[in-house]
C-alpha cells in the first residue's frame, strides 16, 4: 500500500543486470508466469507469494496491460502466510500428550513421540488455519531501471529482491548511503572512506 | 552492525546531521535541482552516538525541544539517525521521515487532491514521490560536493563548529 492512497514508506532499488528493450512484454510474461496463487486450503502450505495487480489484490490474472503506465510498470507484491497461534499449537500439543499418556499408562513419554505430536498437530492445526494477506506496491520506472518497493519492513524487502530475482532474472540493489554517493559522485568511495566522519565536534 | 551496514549507517548519519544544519543554518531556505525549497525538522527527531556501547540515543518529539537541544546532542557527538522533515515548494508539501541508514522514506503524507480515475491519482502521486527523490539526491549530492572539498576543510568545518557553538553562548 501507499503508492495509490494513504501514507506512503518505500525503499529504492537500483536494477543491475541488462532489462530487456521490451520491456513490456517481458514483464507481463513474468507476471503471469509469477501470478500469486491462494494458498490451497488442504494442503500443509505455510506461505505463498506471487505478484497481483496494485490496483486489486485479487486480479491474479494478467490479461492485459493495465499495469503499464509509461514510463512505469505498476504492480503488486502478494504475500499469504498462514501460521498457528504459538499458544493454540501448544494447548493442542499438551491436550495429545495427556490423551497419549492415559492410552499407554505412563506418567512420561519419550522425545521422539512428544516431536511426533507435535508435528500431527502442526499439521492438523496449520489445514484450520486462514491466510493473512499482505500486499505491498511495486512502482518500476523503466527509464531510469528504478524500483520503488512500497514497504521499509526487512522481511518483506528480503521476500521482494529474492523474489524479483525469480520472476525476472534481474538483481536488485538498496540505494543506501554507500550506493547512492556511488550513483551520484563516481569514483567518491575512497575519499569517503578516508575523510568520514566530516561533521566533526570540537569542544571546550 | 556488519562492516558494510555500519559504512552505510556512517555516511547516512552525516548526510541527515548537515541536511539539519543545512536548514537551521539559513532559515529553511535550501536550493536543489535548481529550485528553492524550504525544509524544517517536523516535530520528531532521533539522534545516536554509536561509539559508545551501548549507542547513546537520544530522542525528541513534539513541540518542547529547540535547535539549542539538538546542538548540544551534536556536540556530545551525536549524529541524526532519524527525523521527520516537511519540505515545501510552492503549493507543495511533503511531510515524511527519513531514517539515515539507508535512506528509508517512511509514513510519506503529500498534499494532493483526491482523484477518482486511478491513472490520474498514480501520476499525481509518482510525480510527487519523484519530485523528492529527486530533493534528496540533489542534496546528498550537494553533501559530498560539499564535505569532500577541499573548501570544507579549509572554512566548512570551521563554519559548521560556529553554527554549533553559536547558540551555547
Amino acid at each position: 500500500m501507499g503508492l495509490l492512497s494513504g501514507s506512503a514508506s518505500y525503499i529504492r532499488y537500483r536494477i543491475t543486470g541488462d532489462v530487456p528493450k521490451a520491456v513490456k512484454p517481458f514483464t507481463l510474461e513474468k507476471l503471469q508466469w509469477h501470478a500469486f496463487h491462494e494458498i490451497d486450503p488442504g494442503t500443509l502450505t505455510d506461505k505463498s507469494i506471487g505478484w497481483v495487480s496494485a490496483e486489486n489484490m485479487s486480479l491474479t490474472k494478467f490479461d492485459d496491460m493495465h499495469f503499464a503506465k509509461d514510463p512505469y510498470l505498476v504492480f503488486a507484491m502478494r504475500v499469504d502466510t498462514r501460521r498457528i497461534p504459538p499458544i493454540a499449537l501448544r494447548a493442542a500439543v499438551l491436550r495429545e500428550e495427556i490423551k497419549v499418556k492415559e492410552q499407554a499408562g505412563r506418567e512420561r513419554i519419550n522425545k521422539k513421540q512428544k516431536m511426533e505430536i507435535r508435528e500431527e498437530q502442526t499439521q492438523r492445526l496449520l489445514k484450520k488455519v486462514l491466510p493473512l494477506p499482505a500486499v505491498y506496491d511495486v512502482c518500476w520506472n523503466t527509464g531510469a531501471d528504478e524500483v520503488l518497493f512500497f514497504s521499509t519492513s526487512k522481511k518483506a524487502n528480503e521476500d521482494f529482491v529474492a523474489f524479483f530475482f525469480r520472476a525476472f532474472d534481474l538483481k536488485l540493489k538498496a540505494k543506501t548511503p554507500a550506493i547512492l554517493a556511488a550513483e551520484v559522485r563516481p569514483n567518491s568511495e575512497k575519499n569517503i572512506d578516508k575523510q568520514t566522519p566530516f561533521m566533526t565536534v570540537h569542544n571546550g | 552492525m556488519d562492516e558494510q551496514s555500519s559504512k552505510h549507517a556512517v555516511i547516512g548519519r552525516e548526510f541527515l546531521t548537515w541536511l539539519y544544519y543545512q536548514s537551521d543554518s539559513r532559515a529553511g531556505r535550501i536550493e536543489a535541482t535548481g529550485e528553492l525549497f524550504e525544509l524544517w525538522l517536523d516535530r520528531r527527531v532521533t539522534l545516536e552516538d554509536d561509539s559508545l556501547e551501548p549507542p547513546s540515543c537520544v530522542s525528541f518529539s513534539g513541540d518542547t525541544f529547540t535547535s539549542e537541544d539538538l546542538k548540544t546532542a551534536i556536540r556530545s557527538g551525536k549524529k541524526i539517525r532519524e527525523a521527520r522533515f516537511r519540505l515545501e515548494k510552492a503549493e507543495n508539501t511533503w511531510c515524511f521521515s527519513l531514517r539515515a541508514d539507508r535512506l528509508e522514506v517512511s509514513s510519506l503524507k503529500i498534499d494532493l487532491p483526491g482523484a477518482d480515475d486511478i491513472d490520474e491519482r498514480f501520476h499525481g502521486r509518482i510525480i510527487a514521490i519523484s519530485a523528492l527523490n529527486d530533493f534528496l539526491d540533489t542534496c546528498f549530492a550537494n553533501f559530498l560536493d560539499s564535505v569532500l572539498s577541499n573548501k570544507w576543510k579549509l572554512e566548512g568545518s570551521k563554519k559548521f563548529q560556529t553554527w554549533l557553538d553559536a547558540s551555547a553562548t
